[in-house]
């Protein structure tokens, strides 16, 4: 079976979509965002596609399409379904999967389940992405501490946005915790340069390995 | 007088693997015009536009002696800008300019290690290279790697040079190139891309799947022009100590007549078309996610996912028999057998074309799929 690898952040809005993106896009993938929430705006799923550059079919459907921008349980209250969590599992397919969660670890899917009860069903490896500004250390700590206990497997950090090398340091050192790499903030995030971006700043092959 | 040859001729005949030339017939699932630009009103009217503008037909000599012609210097540049790097080479065929590479640039001491699925080119020119050469098993790139490890741990001091296709002609499968690129980087190898299934037809603009790495010291691409830019020749795209050395160095260069100026001045126009006129690439591509729909409904086969789709039927006699009948048919579908591809996996090479509709390989696949019960 090909590699699946969960993204997710330790917070909403520091581009995580943008990594999943790159991500997907350097692995040649597929893209599944399970729950999205907030039709207005481009999806996460459109944005995915844009900026990875690969073809429409790579993107799988959502399970969930949620009107609202808001957390899913509540985004799936105000459209009047119920996020059914037991059947949310990952799709098979042939090639790796990269599989984007929302905002943080503990964002409800519905009252009584969060994301990251499914990441700990789900048993694939996470990608934890982390902001380099300030109050990052603490996000990060808590939501490896929170991925730990629930032994979910956690390929390492991925961080986002200008360098902080202290910051960056702490947090694999307190976090006994790979860095995967740094993508910096880029002027234009079209799918050439957010590639080229990657290639700088990770390889692939350490999403494609087991975690140690 | 040609007893040997005769003989040699009749064993492949006995092994059911002697080729014949024969005309074309039938609708086309087998060349590698994927664009349909090799038949085009737009290439005729560039090589109409050209002639009247008096561009000569032949080059009349070497680049080195005479024959280097504007149009030759335009199209390289033209070519360098587009894929994103410092220099292009134009050579007369791709299978020249992979000949080149491989003749040439590897030195003595130096390592190639290159995919067990590389065009023969890459063979040809390794044969007449001095560095040591070592196959890796299709697209693992921990191989890759693992033999850069061992060949340093033995005392390798040389450079190494990794050879990989972007689109495999047989499989029409990637690798993932990115990591291969990490490999390289941190090896500091030389990473050979051959695009030639790629050109025109993926990445951004056509550029290719590599697009992103074009540019980088440690990266060179062979782009082709005799398939989805519908001419002939190829491109060797890296940086410019790569087109002096090879300028200077690469006998199939310096001893070649130089291509035509009028096919480099036609080229001219199917880079300008592949640039800016996305629609046909598109189209491929809309035909491309049919296709694999299709053939998974139809066939109960999965898909490459790109414009080269391989049928596994396994036996040569089944590949060979199940061609015939789509032939027999109307659809210009071939065999590839061993040594081409692996003992046991004799195939169906499937190649789309922008020109082709849904109809069309809707109808090969329903024939496919009964051929296959009969021949079975």
């Amino acid at each position: 079976m090909s590699a699946r690898i969960v993204v997710t952040g330790t917070d909403t809005g520091i581009g995580k979509t943008v990594f999943s993106a790159a991500l997907a896009g350097a692995l040649d993938a597929n893209y599944w965002k399970p729950v999205q929430s907030g039709l207005e705006e481009e999806t996460d799923s459109q944005a995915v596609q844009r900026m990875s550059g690969l073809p429409a079919d790579r993107i799988l459907a959502e399970r969930y399409s949620l009107k609202t921008p808001a957390s899913p349980h509540l985004a799936a209250a105000i459209d009047g379904v119920t996020i059914d969590v037991a059947a949310l599992d990952l799709p098979e397919v042939a090639r790796p999967l990269v599989v984007e969660g929302a905002g943080g670890l503990m964002v409800p899917l519905t009252r009584e389940v969060t994301y990251i009860d499914v990441f700990a069903r789900w048993a694939s490896p996470l990608v934890l992405c982390a902001r380099t500004t300030l109050g990052t250390i603490n996000h990060t700590l808590l939501s490896i501490e929170a991925i730990r206990a629930r032994g979910i497997p956690l390929l390492g950090v991925a961080f986002l946005g200008d360098a902080m090398p202290d910051s960056e340091a702490i947090i694999t050192e307190l976090g006994r915790v790979r860095r995967l790499g740094r993508l910096p903030r880029l002027a234009s995030l079209d799918a050439t340069s957010l590639r080229a971006a990657f290639v700088d700043a990770f390889d692939p092959q350490d999403f494609l390995k087991d975690v140690p | 007088m040609y007893d040997s040859l005769q003989a040699d001729l009749r064993a492949l005949e006995d092994q059911g693997r002697r080729r014949k030339l024969q005309p074309r017939a039938g609708i086309d699932f087998t060349s590698n015009d994927y664009l349909g630009l090799a038949e085009s009103d737009e290439l005729r009217e560039a090589a109409a536009e050209a002639i009247a503008r008096g561009v000569p037909v032949g080059a009349g000599g070497s680049r080195l002696l005479r024959g280097n012609h504007d149009e030759h210097e335009a199209l390289e540049a033209e070519a360098a800008d587009y894929f994103g790097a410092e220099s292009a080479l134009y050579f007369g065929a791709g299978f020249t300019a992979n000949h080149a590479i491989f003749s040439t640039l590897p030195q003595r001491g130096d390592l190639v290690l290159y995919d067990e699925l590389i065009h023969a080119s890459v063979h040809e020119g390794l044969r007449q290279s001095r560095a040591t050469s070592e196959r890796v098993p299709h697209s693992d790139v921990d191989a890759f790697e693992d033999k850069l490890r061992q060949w340093r741990a033995s005392g390798g001091r040389g450079r190494a040079w990794i050879a990989v296709e972007s689109v495999y002609s047989m499989d029409g499968d990637s690798p993932q190139l990115d990591a291969l690129y990490a490999v390289a980087q941190r090896h500091d190898a030389v990473l050979v891309i051959d695009e030639a299934h790629a050109t025109g037809v993926l990445g951004p603009d056509g550029r290719g799947l590599a697009a992103h790495l074009d540019g980088r010291p440690n990266v060179i691409t062979l782009h082709t022009c005799g398939k989805a830019l519908g001419t002939v020749g190829g491109f060797v795209v890296g940086p410019k100590i790569v087109r002096d050395f090879l300028v200077n160095r690469a006998r199939p260069f310096i001893f070649a007549t130089a291509p035509s100026p009028l096919i480099a001045a036609v080229t001219r126009a199917a880079l300008q078309i592949s640039r800016t006129k996305p629609q046909r690439r598109e189209r491929l591509a809309e035909l491309v996610a049919f296709a694999a729909r299709e053939l998974q409904r139809r066939c109960g086969v999965a898909s490459s996912g790109s414009h080269i789709v391989p049928i596994i039927i396994g036996g040569n006699q089944q590949a060979v028999a199940v061609a015939a009948a789509l032939q027999q048919r109307g659809f210009d579908v071939r065999a590839i057998r061993p040594p081409t591809v692996p003992v046991g996996t004799a195939r169906l090479r499937i190649a789309l074309s922008a020109n082709l509709s849904e109809e069309v390989i809707a109808a090969l696949f329903d024939a496919v799929a009964t051929e296959m019960r009969i021949a079975a």
